[in-house]
């Protein structure tokens, strides 16, 4: 029957040409910018479905570049730290690369860290030097859960044929899996500068992101984020609002393995609190979330402490939140009016991004009244003096401050209505 | 090793295949079913090398019963009942200790421990064939006796873990036909063809489909109350998901066994197109229903002492078909509603005649006929697929809009549409807890295809790919899409293949595993 054998001959050759076809397309349209083989304008230089698979690209990324500088945290450090910061760069050397990932939880950042500890070591070129972490609040909330990385990334307990199966799961994601086949088919469609979102040392480009904000108006931005944060993120029940640790799943644990990591592997780790706006300050304290603000805070300190005791050089946990002028910058009520600092009430913008790295790495011209290097013997008088400061704030904006109180204490309301169960 | 896994589509499945079809060619019949049979033992330990020793012992103790009931040696009756016990009280240690442990501490009040047993894989459909085997031998059903055979017949992989429920009767002669026409690549081109369309349903369809399925049922366990949208999006998500992923199993395990030279019987046809509940498991699980009815419907008495004792028995085969899914009351449920549904669907036809008698009536029940039946099939799976009959009554409450009607601030549009009925639609950000907006546009092409595409063994009929589809066929033919050995379909299979093998990346386990 040589019909149907034909028909079964054509099948199997079909199907081994358009699965080396597809290989050969990703590896060279490349839309997580991994191998880099080819970068050619109007093909793929534009990365312009990155985004969504970030967490597979930023290990893959960090294990093939021989990086010395290295920023891990949330869409706050991807959109506002430049990684071309020159006191940054004297400091810790070329090249940089952000491998913040959007809502990137502490565990995650954990797990980039190792990662890149543990890659950099099995490199010729040694370890990372220096890394920068953002840490929030809502990091250490134990009632979030978090699980593993979502990708292969690679541990100290790896065995070599652990690290084979990482390596191969890891090529078979980026070259033969149906949603890196379908980046790379809008990375070729969608070579326009109006979808150049990613830049190549890893930084997310805010121009695309300015224009829409400009358009939408910041209020309106300002409080979509904040009600989307709110109704997301936080609990309506003081039973289940905040804790560092629950069960199995201790917060500080985490921080703590961080610390232990950097020790031993001598890298220079600069830990930040960012520096939101006053409104979502205002909301957490309006969430009954101050205490545990302030306790986290505590906390990291106490830490770092712990494990470094005096020595200041390697770690150091700045403290850029606060009632500073530049979190209290007015927000434009009208549309197409530019905010010079911020995005929305968390995101900053990244000339406040290039102040807080001159100010961490001691650039000449650092502002000496911005951030602080929060240590034991200075805790207390930060905390208070914030406190001293939010009074003075709120004293000065009664009515915002009681708009985002009732705001806060509505959505947590309705939240409450709509299901979400308290312990 | 699961059929949508690298390992098995390139690796175990190509040597599987090319090792019997040499040694099929140069030592014979005989040698290649000894391949075929250590493949598929291969295939089983695979999972878990410890329960080769299970089923092994299982094969060996059943084919030495059934081969004395066959000589009819000694009491041939006593060692029927005593094989079929057997079978059974093994699949009830494994299958049911927990589940009756955990009942009688909960009517008891006592407190006995779990034994956490591990329920081996495919455990539910070897036992059923294994009983079936016994039976068969009783009724002299069985012409051939070889231990080759019944060990071939037992582990063959292609149906080992998720059926069809296939008898020793069906199975044999089909590999017995290639001793007297060989093995053509017309069985390499149709079983791989029917292959990658099931590899496409289960890889691509069928995992992709679920999206919301986890959320809204992890939701629902918690004790959440989903609203009306959530509810229905969630609930038909699952029955489409449900429907391709054994959908396509049994056309992945047809087209393993047509590589092979061998047919296996057709098990799902379509069932969502059921003009009734009769007419669904006439299409769904096929070769269960018929074990049902042959062993245990008719094994009660079926329809011989009247009809009372016709719908009682047929509720029992019903109870027991469900409890036979899974270890739970929620199983027990689903099984308990469907006999119920097979009841009033006898009774309703006894007492009307069925539309058919009714010409006029008929123009307007019919379709309303395959909604209700559709429907009646859906809001039946929250039992099959809650975890606890509470949540699955938390579910319906959903499903009748008792949590709310609660739409996306965004969908104006579906929002005007839907208050034209009148219905009382809000506007909440919480209506897209668990489901996703997408899902709705990828719920309306997965039933497009499932109630207005032909199913494989339509498009295959002329290649009689399946035992007993005749029938089905015949009153169901395709009428548009029919394959063929050209260059056209030659490239969709290809492409088939390619799409489903870049899903791969991204499996589940097939869900019939578990039952």
């Amino acid at each position: 029957m040589p019909r149907y054998r034909s028909y079964f001959i054509a099948v199997l050759s079909f199907l081994a040409v358009f699965v080396v076809s597809v290989v050969l397309m990703n590896w060279l349209v490349d839309p997580l910018d991994v191998y880099r083989v080819v970068r050619k304008e109007g093909f793929n230089s534009i990365k312009s479905s990155y985004i969504p698979y970030a967490r597979l690209a930023k290990p893959s990324q960090i294990e093939r570049g021989h990086y010395q500088r290295l920023a891990i945290g949330s869409s706050r450090m991807l959109m506002g730290i430049p990684v071309a910061n020159a006191a940054w760069i004297s400091a810790g050397g070329e090249p940089g690369f952000n491998a913040s990932i959007q809502g990137a939880d502490l565990r995650q950042i954990r797990d980039l860290f190792e990662h890149a500890v543990v890659t950099g070591d099995l490199k010729s070129t040694g370890n990372v030097k220096s890394v920068l972490i953002d840490v929030d609040l809502f990091m250490f909330n134990a009632w979030v859960s978090s699980g593993d990385y979502p990708y292969p990334v690679a541990t100290f307990s790896e065995t070599e044929s652990r690290r084979f199966v990482r390596e191969r799961d890891t090529t078979l994601n980026l070259l033969f899996s149906p949603g890196i086949t379908l980046a790379s088919i809008e990375t070729l469609r969608k070579q326009d500068l109006k979808k150049d979102k990613v830049m190549i040392d890893g930084t997310t480009n805010p121009a695309k992101e300015l224009s829409q904000v400009l358009e939408d108006g910041y209020e309106v931005r300002f409080r979509q984020f904040e009600d989307r944060m709110v109704r997301t993120g936080w609990s309506p029940c003081s039973d289940n609002r905040y804790d560092f640790s629950r069960g199995n799943a201790d917060k500080m644990q985490i921080f703590r393995d961080i610390l232990q990591i950097a020790k031993q592997h001598n890298v220079d780790v600069k830990f930040f609190i960012s520096p939101v706006h006053v409104r979502l300050l205002e909301m957490i304290h309006a969430a009954d979330l101050w205490d545990d603000y302030e306790a986290m805070k505590r906390k990291l300190v106490a830490e770092i402490a712990a494990v470094y005791g005096q020595d200041t050089n390697s770690v150091a946990l700045w403290d850029f939140s606060g009632y500073h002028h530049y979190a209290q910058e007015a927000v434009p009520q009208q549309p197409n009016v530019p905010m010079q600092w911020y995005l929305d009430s968390s995101h900053f913008s990244q000339p406040l991004g290039h102040k807080m790295l001159d100010r961490m790495f001691a650039a000449p011209s650092a502002e000496q009244s911005f951030g602080v290097s929060l240590r034991p013997d200075n805790i207390d008088a930060v905390l208070q003096m914030e406190r001293e400061q939010q009074a003075v704030w709120q004293a000065d904006n009664a009515e915002l401050s009681r708009d985002l109180h009732k705001r806060t204490a509505a959505i947590l309301q309705d939240k409450k209505i709509n299901g979400t169960m308290c312990k | 090793m699961i059929f949508s896994s690298y390992i098995f589509v390139l690796a175990f499945l190509p040597i599987a295949v090319l090792g019997y079809w040499l040694i099929q060619r140069w030592r014979g019949l005989e040698s290649a079913m000894v391949w075929l049979t250590l493949c598929s033992l291969f295939y089983y330990g695979w999972w878990n090398p410890i329960y080769l020793i299970l089923i092994c012992s299982l094969m060996l103790i059943n084919y030495g019963i059934g081969l004395l009931i066959y000589q009819r040696r000694f009491a041939p009756k006593l060692l029927m009942i005593a094989g079929v016990t057997f079978n059974l009280s093994v699949l009830g240690y494994f299958k049911y200790m927990d589940f009756f442990i955990v009942s009688v501490n909960g009517v008891a009040d006592t407190n006995f421990n779990l034994m956490h047993i591990v329920l081996p894989l495919g455990i539910s459909f070897f036992t059923f064939q294994k009983i079936a085997f016994l039976v068969d031998s009783y009724h002299r059903k069985i012409e051939h006796y070889s231990f080759l055979h019944y060990c071939l017949f037992v582990t063959f992989f292609p149906q080992l873990i998720a059926g069809p429920i296939v008898h020793y009767r069906e199975l044999m002669p089909e590999f017995l036909r290639i001793r007297q026409n060989g093995l053509t690549a017309r069985h390499l081109a149709v079983g791989l063809s029917i292959f990658a369309i099931g590899l496409f349903k289960k890889s691509v369809i069928a995992d992709n489909v679920s999206a919301p399925v986890g959320p809204v049922f992890n939701a629902i366990a918690q004790g959440v109350q989903v609203t009306f949208f959530e509810a229905w999006g969630g609930l038909l998500a699952y029955t489409a998901q449900l429907y391709f992923d054994f959908s396509g199993y049994s056309d992945m395990a047809i087209g393993l066994a047509m590589l092979f030279g061998v047919r296996l019987p057709l098990n799902f046809f379509s069932p969502y197109k059921s003009r009734n509940i009769v007419d669904f498991w006439q299409r769904w699980h096929i070769t269960l229903s018929s074990f049902l009815r042959e062993y245990l419907y008719f094994a009660l008495g079926g329809n011989r002492k009247g009809q009372f004792a016709r719908y009682r028995n047929l509720f029992l085969t019903m109870l027991i078909g469900g409890l036979w899914h899974g270890a739970a009351w929620t199983f027990v449920f689903w099984g308990a509603l469907h006999g119920a549904f097979l009841v009033v669907c006898h009774g309703w036809t006894a007492l009307v005649g069925g539309y058919k008698n009714c010409p006029r009536f008929g123009v307007f029940m019919k379709p309303v006929a395959y909604v209700i039946t559709f429907l009646c099939i859906a809001v039946s799976m929250t039992f099959f697929r809650a975890d606890t009959l509470p949540a699955a009554m938390l579910m319906i409450k959903g499903l009748c809009g008792m949590h709310g009607m609660f739409i996306d601030p965004e969908e104006l549009t579906f929002y005007r549409w839907l208050t034209l009925f009148g219905l009382p639609v809000e506007y909440s950000p919480y209506a897209i807890r668990f489901v996703d907006k997408d899902v709705l546009h990828h719920l309306l092409i997965v039933f497009f295809i499932i109630w207005f595409m032909p199913n494989n063994a339509q498009i295959f009929a002329a290649e009689h790919p399946a035992i007993s589809a005749g029938d089905l066929v015949r009153a169901n033919p395709a009428r548009r899409i029919v394959w063929q050995a050209n260059w056209r379909w030659a490239i969709g299979i290809a492409l088939m293949l390619l799409v489903s093998l870049l899903n791969l990346n991204n499996v589940s386990e097939f869900l019939y595993f578990r039952f």
